[in-house]
């Protein structure tokens, strides 16, 4: 199904994928899109990478491991699910439903897998602190970079696993579902968004503005408004919001000649 | 704090901002988190400040103490921690851990409401609607801003290493504002997302005589969207539970929508 050039090549994506995304972090933003084109032009099918890079983006939207926390790893998922889609010779809408099939699990099953690699970065900072203690700082550098072998591992070895003798088995499980499956996958496809929201929901201060959510959800419901226009609206209000607070803060810093400087959380 | 620190050099600061940004959450651990390439990275700043590798030893002892941040604010945190070593003075480590320790959690509040919330939410939502279409354009324009605002934090890291902390500090008030506001825009834009993004049709209908009803569109011309607002308080009001993590909830999503996809409830 997959040519050793392929597996290759997805797997050292995932590789550079999951170093950039803790570390680098300059292509984050979108980047369920751009892995699912990338992925497209490895597997020779741009168009269907898109449009599942831009099915599963949405799916995604909210999440982010906050404080450390793992969540659902749909990057990774995108990768696998537009891989095989492409190799199973899928497009359109079919293509779709047989990434989901693949990628919602692998995705589900990356906060796991998070979890697993960063377990074992404590053996490799106890390494790091045990080379300070002896000035050997070439050691400390190599321990640290080490850590990035299983860190990366657990992400890239599944992949190969998935694309070389797991191949065929998730052809064969993807043939064999049966159209309820699909359906009710068609149906996780539309909910899941909903967890993003949900756990970014948990993180907002909702007790003291959740009032704001009606404010969004009339613009897009009601009136149907896009994204684009709904986000530019929140910015004016909120640039006027920042105003008054910025004034209302200049009036109690004369007002008092005492000052500011502390920056405490709240 | 004095006002210009003169000992590190703009190359100086690029080597640590450039190991910082290669290594910043490699060894990530539940015990230190991201204390590790932090020593790493201040390491040649701190032998040129001190040039004894003794005294380094000690000080990292300390530097290795847990240490969790928005990793962008995490190298702005650590040239306001360079600029108090660099006046070598007695006791500088422990201020700059004072700093370091106080910062680490509004600082990571606010990059977590702009950079990782607001902006990739947002741009995501147009890029994967874009995409869905045929067309790149929103993806780049994500990329875009990403990379830009990737760059103002790597040009902050100057003056804040020049003014010390005090380049954070006297920012204080309207750094809290912004937080808050970015706040606000985030619940904006969840409540919109809601709307537009998650998408739960309830198909169960039935059959009185020759008129067919369908809960769904009944349900809708109560509240627009019923299915998505219900499905995201539910989640929402589970992720509250104790022992619920979104790790669990996700297989706990993925059951109950092929059970509801089966039973011909939602389509």
């Amino acid at each position: 199904m997959f040519n050793p050039l392929q597996i290759i090549l997805l797997a050292v994506l995932v590789g550079v994928w999951t170093w950039q995304k803790y570390n680098l972090q300059m292509f984050y933003y979108a980047s369920v899109v751009y892995l699912g084109f990338l992925t497209g032009l490895i597997m020779g099918d741009i168009t269907t990478g898109m449009v599942v890079g831009g099915s599963m983006c949405l799916m995604s939207l909210g999440l982010f491991g906050a404080g450390g926390s793992s969540v659902p790893e749909y990057q990774v998922g995108c990768i696998a699910g537009t891989a095989f889609a492409i190799a199973m010779g899928r497009t359109g809408q079919d293509a779709v439903t047989t990434a989901l099939t693949v990628g919602v699990p692998v995705a589900a099953l990356g906060t796991q897998l998070d979890v697993l690699g960063k377990t074992t970065g404590s053996i490799f900072v106890h390494k790091m602190m045990a080379c300070s203690e002896k000035n050997d700082w070439k050691g400390m550098g190599v321990w640290m970079w080490a850590s990035q072998i299983p860190f990366i591992g657990v992400w890239v070895l599944p992949i190969i696993l998935l694309t070389t003798v797991g191949a065929n088995y998730v052809e064969i499980v993807i043939n064999a579902i049966p159209a309820w499956l699909n359906a009710g996958l068609n149906v996780a496809s539309g909910m899941l968004p909903a967890l993003g929201f949900a756990i970014l929901l948990r993180q907002m201060p909702l007790k003291k503005y959740g009032y704001f959510l009606l404010a969004g959800f009339v613009m897009a419901a009601y009136l149907g408004m896009g994204m684009l226009a709904i986000a530019m609206i929140g910015v004016v209000i909120c640039m006027f919001i920042f105003q008054m607070k910025e004034e209302s803060n200049k009036q109690a810093a004369s007002g008092a000649a005492a000052q500011g400087g502390d920056f405490e959380d709240e | 704090m004095s006002e210009n620190n003169q000992i590190l050099t703009k190359k100086d600061i690029n080597q640590v901002l450039t190991r910082y940004v290669m290594s910043r959450q490699t060894c990530f651990n539940y015990e230190t988190m991201q204390s590790g390439p932090w020593v790493w990275s201040m390491h040649p700043a701190m032998k040129k400040i001190y040039q004894d590798d003794q005294i380094l030893a000690e000080k990292y002892k300390s530097y290795f103490k847990f240490f969790n941040c928005h990793p962008w604010f995490g190298q702005l945190i650590m040239m306001a921690n360079l600029a108090v070593e660099s006046t070598k003075e007695e006791g500088c480590t422990e201020t700059a851990l004072d700093i370091r320790t106080s910062l680490m959690g509004p600082l990571a509040g606010l990059g977590d409401a702009i950079v990782w919330v607001l902006l990739p939410t947002v741009l995501g939502a147009i890029a994967g609607y874009q995409a869905q279409n045929g067309s790149m354009f929103g993806t780049v324009l994500a990329l875009a801003v990403n990379i830009a605002l990737w760059l103002v934090f790597w040009k902050l890291a100057y003056p804040v290493y020049q003014k010390g902390v005090s380049f954070i500090t006297d920012r204080s008030a309207s750094l809290r504002n912004l937080t808050e506001v970015c706040s606000i825009l985030g619940i904006i834009v969840l409540g919109a997302m809601v709307a537009s993004t998650v998408n739960v049709n309830i198909a169960y209908s039935w059959t009185v005589g020759d008129l067919t009803q369908n809960l769904g569109e009944l349900l809708n011309t109560i509240i627009p969207c019923f299915g998505s607002v219900v499905t995201t308080a539910v989640l929402y009001w589970a992720l509250g539970r104790k022992k619920m993590t979104s790790g669990k909830l996700i297989w706990i999503v993925i059951v109950v929508a092929i059970l509801l996809g089966a039973l011909g409830i939602c389509a």
